[in-house]
């Protein structure tokens, strides 16, 4: 290289360019495919004043045109909220508060979690793509490939609140089904579920099934998910539990690709020897996160070590990035779509609230929950040792992995503090993060200056207005 | 024969500084170390003279005693009494005629030679073994050029003589060159390595630093003690007759005289004196016995000044030759001799191996006291190795005491190797339980230790996972961390057969690593334990250890697997530019190929991460023609900071670069670690900083941002710069008969070997092969070696370098190719390697 290239220079900033959407299916059609005739049934018989439609990125461009047909029918006032801060999945209560808004209508593939306090109407559409038979012939097409065990294969199918209608059809031909049964919430439409089973492995949901299923036979049960994504964290789990897994998706067509538990061991190792753990809030309305946030910040400090809370919105690789003392993150969010499972573009990985349980007890007993209720109930205080923790992943001993106690052990008087006590102590009051500080090159405006008498610089006019449209590029 | 000693007597003699030995006796494999440290520890009393020779005390371990080879390094403490007039000749201060030797028995197999490095940190002398037969083997260099460079001195030992005259009964002139050549080899590698500020630490016969013994049936003798017996004769000075002795001097018995050609006045040809006064009464005693002319011995035995007792006349052959050969020259005498004169006392070596020791400024306090051995200085103690005790996963912390007295009892400071002077990390201050002697399998408590000695702890197990410094100076830096010449880059996944045993798994693992000075234990990403090793042997002893001992349940293991590194082998072939998450910051980076040299100096620490930076950049610029500027802005190395690969900031004047600075500097560490084809390390890439555009708001050009871009940028300049996968390749020595020659071409033929050298030993039929051998191709060699030379061939195979594989590693069809293809499948990786331009972005 001769020539390093140009200087440093102003920089371009481009504009994304706006494209108009175009409705996922025809405009003709959506009425019916989106029921809106049964919503706003809904909306007169409860009286509601004003509603929010929540709808997932994917089907978004449907929502003016599904809002102004619903608008058409009633009195109320109709909002769409744009712009889902967490998981699609999960009904954004907050947001339909800053419109005051009675209800929320929820379209798109749910979790059926309760909310903390707005009625929920989960929509489901209409269906013209996966037929019944197809998933049947599904089936049946690998059962002739183990044509041994036909008679007596154990099936539950867990559709998709969008597939629910679809799947419920199977009933007929002998084929257990998860269908959606939210505690609170309505349905639309609504599906029979009167002596449907509830089992532990499907929250919100309730097994209609001809046959009485066992709840401890449960893992002798071949599981069929039909959806479109496929939520990797209830596959996870899933895996632990059914003794297979297929995913069919809306074109009928199958895959199996299930997530590695083995991938998670090492996060949960990761943990153990972390010193300030990131609590990354990734829901703001689900019902039994508030309980389970200070379980889990009781649970790090018990174990010795800092954490921090945050809320960055949807998170991402940068955002997260952001934050360099955070060593490992926990995510508390939707069990079906807020978790993050895959954190290889991160750079610190990023855990489950149940994972911090299995490091902190350590243990690894094979099984992978995710329901909030079970998690960090029984926390087993670490017995104190003076002993250095050997870190399985790096095959060495993990220093600063308890910040807590080595705040304690530190007193103005020890000796080491004094020795050191530049890096850690801010005037007079010891700190970790005072350490942190110590070890970076540039600790702020002014260090880099040192003695060097450069020309003061010129003062001009910088540039006005926010990022993504600054005052000169009118 | 001398009884054993009380512990208070031994205590007395570790106070005296100049009175100690600290050695270690190294060789090849199977050159006899072991049955020769036997011969010195039935001097000490500790186990029945008949029994010497095939005890094989130092052999401390069940499966070393069955396979016959050492595997771990053992301690043990000898006494030897001197005569006043030997003890006259010492070089250095002497405190009486009473001697203490600590003597370290280590492995000769390759894959151990960790446990070599360990040994010969605390030591200052060590005994170099060499097989007659054999001669100066890959092992024999390696051990030599450690030594060496940690300024240990080192006297040699020709062993296996009874072999040459027994089996190639070969003639007295042929047994002295054989031994002339042995030891002029010895010297070129000494030569080689040698470092000035120990001065000359070459051998010589005739000064006594070279003794030749047969380790199995109890003899020994140096030039000295020949000399003792004929000065006395010839009324010659001793020293003179020990030049005599030795090269080209003759005697002719006729005239009476010494001369120095080879011929006398009148063309007739004398023999050389080493062989009249030295080799003769030896091969006398060998052809009478073997011959079974008994009287011929009886009449000879008395002018030797050899005794035999009432029954011990009536034995035959080896038994007999045992005997007299031990009364004759008994093993224990000429080697304890050759310590005690020509080896240093810790308190000389110390002066001179106190700058090769200490991290910290040669001034203060503790470098005084390491620099003195002064046992009434701060305590400054270096754990080598750990030593499993009886008790199950406990450990005695093994190591040297340098200066100050250790005591049970005492509070002291233990400092891992990542500890920093007025930092916390890796420190604790906690008491020592217990201080014990080792003493080859068994133990002996002592109260303290002083300077100088070799000592066990009991209690500081649990703060150190493989070796650190033991301190009380507070001020103290550590002492210089072990550099091994072995890498571990053979591994395998481990696990557990039942779930339920995956705790005993951990606990085991941790308790390898500790017992180990190599064995990596690791997870990686997809979740696996794995386990790395220097090679097969050492990988099938550590798993032998881990399913037996440390975890104590059955478990699984992975086809062995070895681990590799990403390189580049041009120079981009066009600035990488990478941008932002948010796009508003952009950084423009090439990557060029580093020299070998450099990396290697890079992985040797001589060049350093920590160096002074306009030091280092003199020598890049003096040594490696690098440009001076370039140089002196080095933003670092990595991975962990360390590694063999390098930012340099060529940008200008580019605002609030050094706001980025941490953000590159960290992101590169993350970058470098793990790849983009295979996930492992980069190794010996130069990256250069050519331009960086940051946001002019701080929040917009955050860690967040600007680590993401260096990462993209990092990857997409290696995979413009025709990259490349290195693989690590063992350097392979065999020796073979004539006859299987043939096999061992087509074996390495086989196995993309490639022979450096092929050597016939003069006068046999024995050859001596050199190769490089790509460890991937290793598994199995050994076994398919012997088949094709039936059973004659036994290779001797270290880590050698890393090679860089021909063929694109981008290219699923190419050898590399396959490899990486194979490599991410097993990671859980998408099967194909990613191109630049994934993580390239356009302006």
């Amino acid at each position: 290289m001769s020539k390093a290239p140009v200087l440093s220079s102003e920089i371009e900033y481009a504009r994304t360019e706006q494209k108009a959407e175009t409705p996922s299916i025809p405009v003709t059609e959506i009425g019916d495919y989106y029921y809106v005739d049964l919503i706003a049934e809904n909306i007169r018989t409860n009286g509601y004043k004003s509603v929010c439609l929540q709808f997932p990125d994917n089907l978004i461009r449907d929502s003016t045109y599904v809002a102004s047909l619903i608008q058409a029918q009633v009195d109320a006032k109709v909002f769409v909220l744009a712009d889902t801060s967490y998981s699609p999945c999960c009904v954004d209560e907050i947001a339909a508060q800053h419109v005051r808004g009675d209800a929320v209508f929820h379209f798109g593939d749910a979790c059926l979690n309760a909310s903390r306090s707005l009625p929920v109407v989960y929509v489901q559409h209409k269906n013209f793509r996966l037929k019944a038979e197809t998933i049947m012939n599904q089936i049946k097409s690998s059962e002739n490939e183990n044509s041994d065990q036909t008679t007596d294969r154990k099936i539950i199918v867990y559709p998709d609140t969008n597939f629910a209608n679809t799947a419920a059809q199977l009933c007929s031909v002998d084929i257990s089904v998860a269908m959606p049964a939210p505690e609170k919430a309505v349905l639309i439409p609504e599906h029979d579920i009167s002596n449907a089973q509830s089992f532990e492995v499907f929250p919100n949901r309730k097994v209609i099934s001809k046959t009485d299923i066992n709840e401890e036979d449960i893992s002798q049960y071949e599981l069929v998910y039909l959806s479109d994504s496929p939520s990797e964290s209830l596959l996870l789990y899933w895996s632990t539990v059914f003794s297979s897994i297929r995913i069919i998706n809306g074109n009928g067509e199958e895959s199996s690709s299930v997530p590695a538990l083995r991938r998670r061991y090492r996060n949960v190792q990761t943990i153990k020897s972390a010193g300030t753990i990131g609590i990354l809030v990734n829901t703001l309305s689900l019902k039994d996160s508030i309980p389970l946030l200070e379980r889990m910040r009781s649970a790090i400090t018990q174990a010795e070590k800092k954490y921090y809370t945050f809320v960055v919105g949807k998170p991402n690789v940068a955002k997260l990035g952001n934050f360099e003392v955070v060593d490992v993150w926990v995510v508390l969010g939707c069990p079906q779509g807020g978790m993050i499972m895959d954190d290889d573009e991160y750079i610190k990985p990023i855990v489950t609230p149940y994972e911090l349980q299995l490091a902190f007890n350590d243990e690894w007993t094979g099984k992978w929950l995710l329901q909030f209720k079970q998690v960090l109930n029984d926390v087993i205080v670490p017995k104190k040792t003076d002993e250095p923790l050997f870190d399985l992943v790096t095959g060495k001993f993990a220093f600063g992995n308890t910040p807590l106690r080595e705040m304690k052990e530190i007193t103005l008087n020890d000796k080491e503090v004094q020795l050191s006590s530049n890096s850690l102590t801010i005037r007079n009051t010891v700190s970790t993060a005072a350490k942190t500080l110590q070890e970076k090159s540039w600790q702020g405006l002014g260090s880099d200056h040192g003695d060097i008498h450069e020309e003061s610089a010129e003062l001009k006019k910088g540039r006005t207005g926010i990022a993504r449209n600054y005052g000169e590029m009118k | 024969m001398v009884s054993a000693l009380t512990v208070d007597h031994i205590r007395t003699l570790m106070g005296r500084k100049n009175s100690i030995r600290n050695i270690s006796v190294v060789a090849h494999v199977d050159h006899g170390k072991s049955t020769l440290t036997d011969s010195l520890v039935q001097r000490a009393g500790i186990i029945s003279a008949a029994k010497a020779g095939d005890a094989r005390f130092m052999d401390t371990r069940k499966d070393e005693q069955e396979r016959g080879i050492t595997i771990k390094s053992t301690a043990i403490s000898l006494y030897a009494p001197m005569e006043e007039e030997d003890v006259k000749e010492i070089k250095q201060p002497v405190d009486g005629t009473e001697f203490l030797i600590n003597l370290i028995d280590s492995p000769g197999h390759v894959d151990f030679s960790s446990e070599v490095t360990a040994a010969l940190r605390v030591t200052d002398g060590a005994l170099v073994v060499v097989d007659t037969i054999d001669g100066v083997c890959v092992q024999t260099e390696t051990v030599l050029r450690q030594a060496l460079t940690e300024r240990i001195k080192p006297i040699v030992v020709i062993n296996k003589v009874d072999r040459a005259i027994l089996e190639l009964q070969i003639d007295k002139e042929e047994v002295y060159q054989t031994f002339a050549r042995h030891v002029e080899s010895v010297n070129v590698v000494i030569s080689t390595y040698t470092d000035e500020s120990i001065g000359d630490v070459q051998v010589y016969p005739n000064k006594g630093t070279v003794a030749f013994a047969s380790a199995i049936q109890g003899w020994a003798f140096t030039i000295r003690q020949f000399a003792n017996r004929y000065s006395k004769k010839f009324g010659v000075d001793r020293n003179k007759m020990m030049d005599r002795l030795w090269g080209d001097h003759f005697f002719n018995p006729k005239t009476k005289k010494w001369s120095k050609s080879a011929t006398d006045a009148d063309g007739k040809p004398l023999e050389r004196a080493f062989n009249t006064f030295i080799l003769d009464p030896i091969f006398r005693i060998y052809s009478s016995v073997t011959n079974g002319r008994k009287e011929e011995l009886f009449e000879l035995l008395p002018k030797l000044g050899v005794e035999l007792k009432g029954d011990e006349r009536d034995l035959v052959d080896k038994p007999l030759l045992k005997t007299v050969m031990r009364k004759f020259l008994p093993a224990a005498d000429a080697l304890l001799e050759m310590i005690v004169l020509h080896l240093p006392s810790p308190a000389t070596a110390q002066a001179y191996r106190a700058e090769t020791l200490y991290e910290g400024p040669a001034d203060d306090e503790a470098f005084t006291a390491i620099k003195n051995c002064d046992s009434d200085a701060g305590l400054m103690l270096y754990v080598s190795k750990m030593v499993p005790t009886s008790d199950k996963g406990r450990f005695y912390a093994f190591g040297r005491v340098f200066s100050g007295t250790v005591k049970s009892g005492q509070k002291v400071r233990i400092q891992g190797p990542n500890y920093v002077p007025g930092k916390k990390d890796d420190l604790f201050i906690k008491n020592i339980q217990r201080t014990v002697l080792m003493m080859g399998r068994s133990t002996e408590a002592i109260d303290d230790c002083p300077a100088g000695n070799i000592i066990g702890l009991v209690g500081v197990d649990q703060f150190l996972v493989k070796s650190g410094t033991l301190t009380t100076i507070e001020s103290a830096h550590n002492m210089k961390v072990m550099k091994f010449s072995v890498s571990p880059v053979v591994q395998v996944a481990v696990d557990v057969k039942n779930a339920a045993d995956l705790p005993k798994l951990v606990e085991g693992l941790k308790r390898l690593s500790k017992s180990d000075p190599l064995v990596q234990t690791t997870i990686s990403p997809s979740g696996e334990h794995i386990v790395a090793c220097t090679g097969e042997l050492h990988l099938e002893i550590c798993l032998k250890d881990l399913g037996e001992d440390h975890a104590g349940i059955p478990i699984k293991v992975s086809p062995p697997v070895v681990s590799y590194r990403e390189t580049c082998t041009a120079a981009s072939s066009q600035v990488a530019l990478a941008k932002s998450p948010n796009k508003h910051n952009r950084i423009y980076l090439t990557a060029e190929p580093m020299d070998e040299e450099l990396a290697l100096a890079i992985e040797d620490g001589k060049i350093n991460a920590g160096d002074d930076f306009k030091a280092r950049a003199r020598i890049l610029a003096d040594e490696y023609g690098w440009d001076v500027t370039d140089a002196r802005k080095i933003w670092c190395f990595g991975p962990d900071g360390t590694g063999p690969n390098l930012v340099v900031d060529q940008t200008k004047a580019v605002q609030y670069l050094h706001e980025i600075k941490d953000h590159i500097v960290s992101s590169f560490q993350e970058a470098s670690g793990n790849g983009p084809m295979l996930g492992e390390q980069m190794r010996a890439i130069r990256f250069n900083l050519q331009d960086v555009t940051l946001h002019p708001d701080a929040i917009h050009r955050g860690i967040g941002q600007v680590g993401p871009a260096m990462r993209r940028a990092t990857f997409a300049a290696m995979l413009l710069a025709e990259p490349a996968l290195m693989e690590p390749v063992f350097s392979v020595e065999i020796a073979c008969h004539e006859s299987g020659i043939g096999g061992i071409y087509s074996v390495l033929n086989r196995k993309r070997g490639q022979v450096i050298s092929e050597i016939q030993r003069p006068g046999t039929p024995q050859f001596f092969i050199k190769a490089y051998l790509p460890v991937n191709e290793s598994f199995g060699f050994t076994t398919e070696l012997r088949q094709a030379t039936g059973g004659q061939a036994f290779p001797q195979m270290v880590f050698d370098h890393w090679q860089t594989m021909p063929g694109d590693p981008l290219d699923p069809t190419s050898k590399p190719g396959v490899l990486v293809v194979e490599g991410r499948k097993r990671r859980g990786m998408k099967e194909n390697a990613p191109t630049w331009e994934e993580f390239y972005d356009r302006l």
